[in-house]
């Protein structure tokens, strides 16, 4: 199905382990701590490497059927292979729906975070216009362009989280951690499950099989990505409860500002916020690119497209105008909250899960150069 | 009004640019790809719309 689409890029491991680590951590600077907090207390550090383990159990199973009956497919081909093309085109128009609401999500946090830290006076419109701008030439390079630009732009995140996070030291009260269960266990387990769609790397990778320069490398590329994302999440989240009491944090909005507001070490290293905002914006743009694009090839796979690019247009205006739906981002948390963050398992795991575990084995043989 | 008027000059744009890349599937006889391109840009081109108009009137 999407030999239809011509961009059939070839994209190197380490490339691909930074723009699925960039993705998935990118979350540290949307609501995903306030989330964990809320559901975990002072145990929110431990929900993200639940739901990693999670989500690695889930990529190494929907891995090892695909490396074993569906060589060289994607995910919608193999939809198209065993269930027909009306039923792999219903999927794509899911998950396709699921990458542009996710994108729209980002966009209104990320231009309501930029004008309430560092350009107060600017029209959300104007904010809005920039982004969509550079997020629809990103995404118009192609995966190759985007996984390329993560590899280049992997030390600005870790500027931005790792940096953040000790150049806040000073005001680190490990005590703060404690109860080490916060919430109870159970809630705990809960949360992690609920909250486990921000790893939709099993999703993004499923699809990127096909372009991988070494398919076989894609199996060490998701598990890499996958530790390496929760390490930095858990890593956010613990030094963040450190600084702010998690009975108090919950309610804070831009975590990672809040965090960036504290740094006083001497004279001339304090309000670096406005820095970090920037940096936190780059990743932002690579992350909403990635999702425009699994947007536009979900689409352009199902419905034949000789290529996606000419509806990337259309497809970053409707991203765009759903992010201005909502009347303030206190309604976008709530919506992504109650529909995206805690039902996108079903989108990012359990679809998968089931098109690998009820598909047939396809009767063609598909040629590639797999080992 | 005018600067309704004015901000749509982008989505209309986008709108028959969408459209052009609709009609060329049309042409080569791929209807599920024109009509879901045609979807794609009228709800687009709407929405836009719909969010100007209770920005701007």
């Amino acid at each position: 199905m999407s030999t239809q689409i011509q961009e059939k890029a070839k994209v190197g491991a380490k490339e691909l382990t930074a723009l699925m680590t960039m993705f998935v951590a990118t979350n540290a600077f949307l609501s995903y701590p306030r989330y964990v907090t809320r559901t975990g207390l002072e145990a929110a550090w431990i929900e993200p490497l639940l739901s990693g383990a999670i989500t690695l159990l889930v990529f190494l199973c929907v891995d090892s059927v695909i490396r074993r009956r569906f060589l060289g497919m994607d995910i919608l081909e193999i939809a198209k292979e065993s269930f027909g093309a009306p039923i792999a085109g219903l999927l794509a128009v899911l998950f396709a729906g699921w990458f542009l609401a996710n994108t729209a999500s980002v966009m209104r946090q990320f231009s309501e975070n930029v004008i309430t830290t560092v350009l107060p006076s600017s029209p959300i419109l104007v904010i809005g216009l920039l982004f969509i701008a550079v997020v629809w030439y990103i995404a118009y390079t192609g995966l190759e362009g985007i996984a390329r630009a993560s590899f280049i732009l992997m030390p600005i995140l870790l500027i931005g989280t790792v940096g953040l996070s000790l150049a806040t030291i000073n005001w680190w009260h490990p005590l703060l951690l404690l109860p080490v269960w916060g919430n109870g266990p159970l809630q705990v387990l809960v949360g992690s499950f609920r909250y486990s769609s921000v790893f939709a790397n099993v999703l993004l990778l499923s699809v990127i099989y096909p372009h991988a320069h070494d398919p076989n490398a894609l199996r060490s590329v998701g598990v890499k990505s996958i530790i390496w994302s929760s390490l930095l999440l858990s890593l956010f989240i613990a030094t963040f409860h450190m600084v702010f009491p998690a009975g108090e944090s919950w309610k804070m909005s831009f975590s990672l500002y809040q965090l960036a507001r504290m740094i006083d070490v001497g004279r001339f290293f304090q309000r670096l916020e406005s820095i970090f905002v920037f940096l936190w914006v780059t990743s932002a743009v690579i992350r909403m690119a990635l999702s425009l694009w699994a947007a536009a090839y979900f689409l352009g796979s199902a419905f034949r497209w000789p290529s996606f690019r000419p509806a990337l247009p259309a497809l970053a205006m409707l991203a765009f105008a759903a992010s201005l739906m909502p009347a303030n981002v206190n309604q976008v948390v709530d919506l992504d909250d109650m529909y995206l963050a805690s039902w996108g398992w079903v989108v990012v795991f359990a679809l998968p899960l089931m098109i690998v575990a009820f598909a047939r084995r396809p009767k063609r043989r598909v040629s590639r150069e797999w080992s | 009004m005018l600067k309704f008027v004015a901000s749509l000059v982008v989505p209309v744009g986008v709108f028959v640019y969408t459209v052009s890349f609709a009609r060329s599937m049309e042409r080569k006889g791929q209807v599920a790809g024109a009509v879901s391109a045609y979807a794609i840009g009228s709800l687009a081109f709407i929405l836009t719309c719909m969010v100007l108009w209770r920005m701007f009137m």
